[in-house]
């Protein structure tokens, strides 16, 4: 009797041991980028198969297995800085000191408390000199909003939901799903990164034009058309989630979107081309936040100090 | 006897397994914390540089208690990636290795270079870029901030 307890005891730790070592094993092999890699190689050795050949086969395999997910932090950064520095081209920016410590003390706040506080440059926040109704944010971590939808908020909690749903856009890494796998691919198979050698001028040039690309295929969403629905939901779902979380009233959302409802025309410029309609935004806002309470506790002191720094914005 | 040796065997297999697969993972940006609780508000015991590799003792709530370099404390987990990031070198091994998904070349692809180019070519206003991603904020002045509002940051004091 003992001998078969101690059986079946000792019999399944050891499969499930086994399964583990195998599945390590498993986790470890190639990728199907450097399977092919293998296969080219014996080819080449056996002469079936040129250097250049062989080149152009790992490039194909390679480009398979790549996505947006396959960008590094690091180039996610200089996408970012390029994309900062285009919208900072378009518009103006805000540059006033008591403004910009307080979007970024709010910001930075919300950001530790959101799913991906670490970037490879850290988050920054901004106000832009513009009327228009309007916040973006850059895959590298960089936060705008305009004046005219500071105008918009009553309350430090209002401004957090805000610069909350642009965090939500960054920790989703949104910008990096509107570039076009094309340009993915050339960036991330080029010699110039999968590195034989240290790369060409040729390279370089290629490289900088699918750069230049995905800056183009980011702006052009961010300005133009905008995310999907489904983006904009997970960044509304991220942002309340944030705020309950650091403690402001997520409700701030459903105000600051109520307000730009009212001056919600269909095509009209800034978010009103690319966002949903305020009112779509606000049943899944809503459902977000479902019976969550905020108990109003700081809320005097954040009224305070939100009319000390954005009261004359 | 045997068969429980055999067993023994297996099971000491198992363990040397899982030890020989104890989780590394490097650091994906380009400066994180080693803290003494997993919050940001914890003291700071060590900076650990993009690519500094750590061994990951346990994992919870989004935080990772790791050692490097005799010191262990709290990083939030999403500094690090499981895989190795090769600082650039002119090692044509390494180079080679980094075409496997397990290894990421820092320095590579789009990267200053491309960066210089770009901005030659295009203009656009990264100087305020330059100056808005200098803009840092005090971590004592940000806790004041965060204690005066009654808000708070999710983290333990573990």
């Amino acid at each position: 009797m003992m001998r078969n307890g101690f059986r079946t005891r000792g019999f399944f730790p050891s499969v499930f041991l086994i399964l583990g070592a195998a599945a390590i094993v498993v986790g470890g092999c190639e990728s199907l980028g450097s399977i092919a890699e293998v296969g080219t190689g014996v080819a080449v050795a056996t002469g079936r198969m040129t250097e250049q050949q062989a080149e152009s086969v790992t490039r194909t395999a390679d480009a398979v297995s790549r996505s947006f997910e396959d960008i590094t932090p690091e180039q996610e950064y200089y996408i970012g800085r390029a994309v900062g520095a285009t919208i900072l081209d378009q518009y103006e920016p805000f540059d006033e000191q008591a403004v910009t410590e307080y979007l970024n003390l709010v910001g930075q706040g919300l950001a530790m408390a959101s799913d991906r506080p670490e970037l490879f440059g850290g988050y920054r926040f901004m106000a832009l000199d513009s009327d228009e109704i309007n916040a973006f944010a850059t895959p590298s971590g960089l936060v705008f909003i305009s004046r005219g939808l500071l105008r918009l908020t009553r309350s430090e909690d209002d401004v957090a939901a805000i610069l909350a749903h642009e965090i939500g856009h960054i920790r989703h890494r949104h910008g990096l799903q509107a570039i076009r796998t094309s340009r993915i691919t050339t960036a991330l198979t080029s010699a110039a990164i999968t590195g034989a050698q240290f790369a060409t001028s040729e390279e370089v040039a290629e490289l900088t034009e699918a750069f230049e690309g995905s800056i183009s295929d980011i702006t052009s969403t961010l300005v133009n058309s905008g995310y999907s629905r489904g983006a904009e939901r997970e960044a509304d779902e991220a942002a309340v989630e944030i705020m309950k979380r650091v403690g402001y009233d997520p409700n701030g959302l459903i105000r600051v979107l109520e307000r730009m409802n009212e001056s919600w025309v269909a095509d009209g410029p800034g978010f009103m081309r690319t966002h949903p309609s305020p009112t779509a935004r606000i049943d899944v806002v809503r459902n977000a936040i479902g019976t969550y309470r905020h108990d109003g506790t700081g809320s005097a002191e954040r009224q305070r100090r939100y009319e000390r720094a954005l009261g004359s914005i | 006897m045997r068969r429980r040796l055999g067993f023994a065997t297996l099971i000491l297999l198992g363990v040397a397994t899982a030890l020989w697969a104890q989780t590394m993972m490097s650091v994906e940006v380009r400066e994180t914390q080693v803290r003494s609780n997993p919050s940001f508000l914890g003291r700071v015991d060590a900076v650990l540089n993009y690519g500094d590799r750590v061994e990951v003792l346990e994992q919870a709530q989004g935080w990772a208690r790791v050692r490097h370099d005799g010191v262990t404390g709290w990083v939030h987990s999403s500094a690090l990636t499981t895989k190795r990031i090769v600082m650039q070198t002119g090692d044509a091994a390494a180079q080679r290795e980094a075409t496997g998904s397990e290894v990421a070349l820092a320095g590579r692809g789009f990267n200053q270079e491309v960066e210089d180019r770009y901005r030659a070519e295009q203009g656009l206003n990264y100087d305020a870029v330059d100056r808005l991603e200098g803009y840092a904020v005090d971590a004592a002045r940000l806790a004041a901030f965060l204690e005066e509002g009654a808000l708070r940051l999710p983290g333990g004091d573990r």
